[in-house]
């Protein structure tokens, strides 16, 4: 029987909207009013040569309606059919096919099953769509589940089953099972397990997980029963992965206050000057700000730009960001996606307060060789991965600039003598050691060259290393082995005058031993448990004569050294379906250690440099201060119905490695700094509710979240504090705390044609420094707005396919314009006319404001073609709004004259070429 | 940053809104061990939309030494207070401080300040030099670059700033040879022409004086000697009549302590923003002096102890380089008007000119008309300048 196929087709085509057609051709002069349709379909199959095709499951208890006759065979059809979800089809051929919740393309004639299978690839290849369809990935093995003699004489059955990452064996929570046919899916459990009650019939199934490949079974379902699937390794082109978001995650998971975006939507984003980054794309999510459009850092609900822990595969950077926050130093082809995680931090993560953005970075392709790359008017890429062999890959990815080139083309005396020039640089390389033992080894190094008018250069570099080796125990129990090493250095050198040239340099090393261990139980319980221990080990300042003529002084301040070691466990468990809670605790023991000298000051007095009144010495690997303490961790989540849960956390974090810079954005020179004698750690805890609603069968996405966040022991600085090469900070610093409370809105929109969100976020952060000593205090130990204090923050995303190959993409962001500290009034000193200037943050830039646009036209598909290429046309501030970056005076002596400065003051447009092989 | 620089930087003026402010008070004083009286001016803060302070007059200004000696300042104008070098004046080693009474019953003190003598100006020098603009297709700026170099070989100075006196020497065109004295009512018979006589006669030059602005400021605090070399004291451009007949400088160099000097170094960040987000945040600079009477109200400025050391150089017409324009002065207009003392009062009295001579016949040097000028070309004192040569001129 012919009728084999129809689903195949069926499952081919459900992502084309077609209307059907009605074709009034067949005309039927026998009433079948009240008959079933299985004999009506058997007669007319005799009498007028039709063919019907349909899953006999189906129609069993079907009528027919017919109100006359004769009358045309569609008009029958679609009485009859007008309760069901069965939509039909007529064609040319006289063929009518059946099929369930859409219409397919009636012009598509069914052939004799050999040259089916045959047809069905090529067809894939051209019309397959958004939902994906790559040609590997279709596998047309019929899976049978019962007796099609016999199938069970429920027509509801339920499929179950396991879904695990077959490199691993660990099971997949969170694994995403979609029935293409019924448009609906559901997510396997913490064990990895899925139940889906449906119809007898048959159905294309697609199982998916982030970083993995998707699988799809096709299933003829006649009884219920279990189907397991492995999931591989990703294979496929980046450019070709839809990630589809997993529907009911928003409600259904604990957490709360985690962002994800995968690389292809941080791609549709409108770039600037075609640079696709990776970090700016946060910005665009709620809670999230930065201090100007053009700045390094970003603040997460009210957080300072130290506090949020920045991993790429696993290992820390220190410095996210190419030339001071132009971009952010991730290569968009190596990077999957990345989880922002604003509040419920996993217990395994601690260092920072604020948040966790964890880059995942992509596995090579373990089938072929692929090399591709891209071309922007700023930098050029490429990347290749592949399999080295059968059981290892590899994935590597450079990328440069070429804005030397550029500068030195500008009509511009200053700018052709400056030089500013970066490069990064990422590989993993991932091999199968046995078969439930895999090794993991990556890196990533960027380098940052700039020197400004020829005098002063400054260069800094990233580099880490991190190796994991994974063995799974049993299907229950995972564990990690983590060895990590990661440095972040910079190096100022001025020639300008010889006798003062000088070379300073600044270096981190962070070096990290870890073990993960993640256990389930049962299905209800999944534990994660661990340790890790961090040494620190930092050179503050090494500032040294350059040429021999200088006379500078060399100063070499002491080596900051210091361990850090946690223990944490964790137990997810869900309590019933309605019910989850997520419990954690994370201890840490913070060592500050010799040698050092520290200062003492005076008892009873302002710490100023003047207060010293001697120094204690400690030897090397002596402890010169401890901190430590739990952190706790805590969320739920309680289901109101299948689309709407409200849940609660709590986090508490430490942070013992702080930031130094006294600018509004994180500076070229600042510095990271340990906590020691004086400088305390960092405690944030944040408390947060939420309500998530799924709208429209999961295609709208609803949640307002709420936090309050306090943070203790936050530094800010003394007016005029210098931080460059001074071994007593703490007389240039000042401890306070601080507090940020905020509601963020999200409204996410998942389509097949129309994709985005808009978020708005009402927040406030205020800091305060309190002390006996006026010289401790900032505006006289009031709270006042942090640098990033963005009351209003809007913004929208939007992405609209227009056909396969072209789509358009929007952003536009509104937000309070950031505080700033201006002039209030003028006076008279040394000769000249000099600034007064307000309490601290007292005013705001104006509000900005700006509207991004950018055109994307993919190469055709075919796929036997030398290079696959694409085009795309950003267009980045559309409306030209000259947006206030700052407002600075400047008093020349005689009057005082006030500027205000936009950046893109104008809309900027690039093309940018990318190609693949 | 750069790029973006490049490309798309754009600057506007910025008026912030009238705010409102105190009227702060500022102490503005400098004392020193020069034979100079040292001074103290007392001011307030003022307005964007304002051009000059407001002075505190009738003061009680004193300074006091730690070895027990003091003495008051007199008020020599309105809100500047003076010593008399002859009876008081600063030595090395010895510690002072300013204690001051204001007529609104506030007192204040500053803290105590060491001063430390100053080294003498190594050297004192100018070098021509052009400095390529931004834009390359408009031509190099030229000018004199004045440096300096110093070094302390005695020890104890590592912290110094400078201020510095110019004065420079510039043509008068047309001083006046004549002068009218209207009757009343004007060109009625009653009006009068005098020659100017030789004493009083303005002259062909003008000596303008002008102080710095900027604050100069630098440490050796990271060198192993103090030494400070090339520092850049002032560039003097080509577009001012300085460098057209004869400039001098005179250089004050102070060696100040680390306090006073973190103060400038502050007051100068805050007033020397960029607009990079990279600047540190600018801040309230508050100085070394306290409100005793109604402690924590801020009081702005500094009261600050120096040695001082000075050097003064020339720089003349000849030491210009071949091809060397400087602006040659104000540039005037002369009308000549016919004797007719109706018209000479419109333009006199009423019209913006002056009368500097009688335009003459060729032939035997009748009067047939007035010449006018602008008054900018017939005084120096328009030009706040003076007329006088210098002594050591």
């Amino acid at each position: 029987m012919i009728k084999q196929y129809i689903l195949i087709i069926v499952s081919l085509f459900s992502c084309l909207t077609l209307a059907s057609q009605d074709v009034d051709t067949y005309v039927v002069d026998k009433n079948y009013n009240g008959q079933s349709f299985e004999v009506m379909t058997q007669e007319l199959e005799e009498t007028q040569g039709l063919q019907f095709f349909y899953f006999s499951g189906w129609v069993k208890e079907i009528v027919v309606k017919q109100s006359s006759a004769p009358a045309s065979l569609s008009r029958i059809l679609t009485e009859t059919l007008a309760d069901s979800d069965y939509k039909y089809v007529i064609n040319d051929n006289g063929q009518v096919i059946l099929s369930i919740g859409q219409s397919i393309k009636s012009s598509f004639e069914i052939v004799d099953s050999a040259s089916f299978v045959e047809e069905v690839l090529v067809t894939t290849t051209t019309a397959g769509t958004g939902i994906t369809s790559q040609l590997e990935n279709i596998n047309t093995d019929w899976i049978i589940i019962g007796d099609p003699v016999s199938p069970e004489q429920k027509p509801q059955v339920t499929l179950s089953g396991y879904v695990t990452n077959r490199d691993t064996g660990e099971p997949l929570e969170g694994a995403l099972l979609y029935v293409e046919e019924l448009k609906t899916g559901t997510v396997t459990d913490s064990a990895g397990y899925y139940e889906l009650d449906m119809r007898q019939g048959r159905y294309s199934i697609s199982y998916q997980s982030i970083g993995l490949k998707e699988s799809n079974r096709k299933i003829q379902l006649y009884a219920g029963g279990q189907v397991d699937v492995a999931l591989g390794e990703l294979v496929m082109n980046i450019e070709e992965v839809v990630v589809r978001a997993f529907k009911k995650d928003n409600v259904d998971n604990v957490q709360m206050g985690v962002e994800a975006l995968s690389i292809e939507t941080i791609k549709e984003l409108p770039s600037l000057m075609g640079e696709v980054d990776i970090v700016r794309s946060a910005l665009m999510l709620p809670g999230v700000q930065s201090v100007g459009e053009f700045s390094s850092g970003i603040n997460v609900r009210g957080g300072g730009a130290d506090q949020n822990l920045i991993l790429i595969n696993g290992a820390p950077v220190f410095n996210a960001s190419h030339l001071f926050g132009f971009s952010s130093s991730f290569s968009p082809d190596v990077v999957e996606g990345f989880e922002l995680y604003k509040s419920s931090i996993p217990v395994k993560y601690g260092g920072r307060i604020s948040s966790v953005l964890e880059i995942d970075m992509k596995e090579g392709d373990d089938e072929r060789w692929t090399l591709r790359g891209g071309i922007s008017p700023i930098t050029s890429r490429i990347t290749a991965e592949g399999p080295i062999n059968d059981r290892t890959t590899l994935i590597a990815s450079g990328r440069a600039t070429y804005s030397d080139w550029i500068l030195g083309r500008i009509q511009n005396a200053s700018f052709r003598n400056s030089k500013a020039n970066y490069q990064d640089l990422t590989a993993r390389i991932k091999t199968k050691i046995a078969k439930n033992d895999f090794l993991d080894v990556s890196t990533y190094v960027s380098n940052d060259a700039f020197r400004l008018n020829g005098d002063t250069t400054f260069a800094y570099q990233n580099f880490n290393v991190i190796a994991n080796y994974q063995h799974s125990f049993s299907d229950r129990l995972f564990g990690t082995l983590s060895l990590i090493h990661s440095q972040y250095s910079f190096n100022v050198e001025s020639e300008k005058r010889p006798i003062t040239s000088f070379d300073l340099s600044y270096k981190i090393r962070y070096s990290e031993a870890k073990a993960h261990f993640s256990y389930a139980p049962d299905d209800n319980h999944q534990v994660n448990y661990g340790l890790n221990v961090v040494h620190y080990n930092l050179s503050p300042g090494d500032f040294k004569p350059k040429l021999t003529e200088s006379v500078v002084l060399p100063v070499s301040l002491e080596n900051e050294k210091a361990i850090e070691g946690s223990i944490y466990v964790s137990d997810q468990w869900d309590v019933s379906d309605k019910f989850s809670i997520y419990g954690g605790l994370r201890y840490t023991l913070y060592n500050f250690l010799g040698p050092r000298s520290v200062f003492n000051y005076k008892e009873d007095a302002p710490r100023l440099e003047s207060n010293i009144i001697g120094t204690t010495e400690f030897g090397s690997g002596d402890l010169v201060k401890q901190y430590g303490g739990p952190e706790y961790r805590a969320s739920l989540r309680y289901s109101i119905d299948d689309n709407t849960s409200v849940k609660a956390s709590f986090n508490r974090n430490r942070q013992y490695l702080s930031m130094l810079f006294n600018s509004a954005t994180v500076s070229p020179t600042a510095t990271w700094k340990l906590s020691d004698t004086y400088i305390k750690p960092q405690t944030g805890d944040q408390f947060s509710i939420g309500v998530f609603k799924n709208l429209l069968d999961d295609k709208l996405e609803f949640s307002v979240e709420g936090y309050y966040k306090k943070i203790q022991n936050m530094v800010d600085y003394k007016a005029g504090a210098e931080l460059a090469l001074n071994d007593h900070i703490e007389t240039d610093v000042v401890n306070g705390e601080g507090r940020a409370y905020g509601i963020e809105v999200l409204l996410k929109k998942h389509g097949r044609k129309l994709n985005g969100w808009l978020s708005y976020t009402y927040s406030k952060t205020r800091f305060r420094a309190q002390s006996e000593f006026p010289e401790d205090r900032i505006n006289e130990g009031d709270w006042f707005p942090t640098n990033f204090d963005k009351p209003h923050d809007f913004s929208f995303v939007g992405y609209y396919k227009i056909s396969r190959r072209v789509s358009l993409s929007s952003n536009m962001i509104y937000s309070t314009g950031r505080p700033v500290t201006i002039p209030v009034a003028k006076y008279q000193f040394a000769n000249g006319t000099r600034l007064q200037y307000s309490r601290r943050n007292e005013f705001r830039v104006p509000d900005q404001f700006r509207w991004d646009l950018s055109l994307n036209l993919e190469g055709n598909h075919k796929k036997k073609k030398l290079a696959h290429s694409s085009w795309s046309l950003s267009v980045y501030n559309l409306t030209g709004r000259k947006n206030v970056y700052s407002v600075y005076f400047v008093s020349n002596g005689s009057d005082a004259e006030g500027y205000k400065l936009s950046i893109f003051g104008r809309p900027i447009i690039t093309l940018t070429y990318n190609f693949r092989f | 940053m750069l790029l973006s620089t490049i490309m798309m930087r754009c600057v506007e003026p910025f008026e912030p809104e009238a705010q409102e402010y105190d009227q702060t008070l500022v102490v503005d004083g400098l004392f020193t061990d020069s034979d100079m009286p040292s001074r103290v001016t007392l001011s307030r803060s003022f307005g964007f939309d304002e051009d000059v302070p407001s002075f505190v007059s009738g003061a009680m200004v004193i300074i006091e030494d730690d070895l027990g000696g003091s003495i008051t300042l007199e008020e020599v104008i309105d809100g500047i207070y003076e010593t008399d070098p002859s009876v008081y004046r600063g030595e090395a080693g010895v510690s002072y401080r300013l204690l001051v009474a204001t007529p609104d019953g506030q007192r204040y003190e500053s803290s105590w300040g060491f001063l430390q003598a100053s080294p003498p100006i190594e050297k004192l020098d100018f070098e021509f030099i052009e400095i390529e603009q931004n834009d390359p297709t408009e031509r190099p700026i030229r000018g004199a670059q004045v440096t300096l170099d110093t070094r302390d070989t005695e020890g104890g100075a590592t912290y110094f700033s400078w201020d510095y006196e110019e004065i420079y020497e510039f043509e008068l065109p047309h001083a006046p040879r004549i002068r009218v004295e209207f009757g009343s009512p004007p060109g009625r018979g009653s009006d009068f022409i005098f020659d100017i006589p030789n004493e009083e006669y303005e002259g062909l030059r003008c000596y303008k004086t002008e102080k710095s602005k900027s604050l100069l400021i630098a440490s050796t605090e990271n060198l192993s000697e103090s030494v400070i070399q090339d520092f850049k004291i002032n560039f003097i451009d080509n577009t001012t009549p300085r460098l057209f007949l004869r400039y001098s400088i005179l250089v004050n160099q102070y060696a100040i302590s680390k306090e006073y000097y973190d103060n400038l170094r502050k007051i100068f960040e805050v007033n020397q923003t960029t607009g990079s987000l990279f600047d540190p945040i600018p801040n309230e600079i508050f100085g070394n002096i306290t409100n005793v009477t109604n402690e924590g109200s801020p009081v702005l400025g500094y009261f600050g102890v120096a040695g001082v050391s000075q050097k003064r150089i020339f720089i003349n017409r000849e030491d210009a380089p071949r091809g060397f324009a400087a602006e040659r002065g104000p540039s005037c207009e002369l009308e000549t008007i016919p004797l007719n003392f109706r018209n000479l009062f419109d333009r006199v009295e009423r019209g913006p000119f002056v009368l500097t001579d009688y335009q003459r016949d060729l032939l035997f040097g009748n009067p047939i008309g007035y010449i006018l000028t602008m008054p900018i070309c017939a005084s120096c004192a328009v030009s706040d300048a003076t007329n006088k040569k210098p002594d050591f001129w």
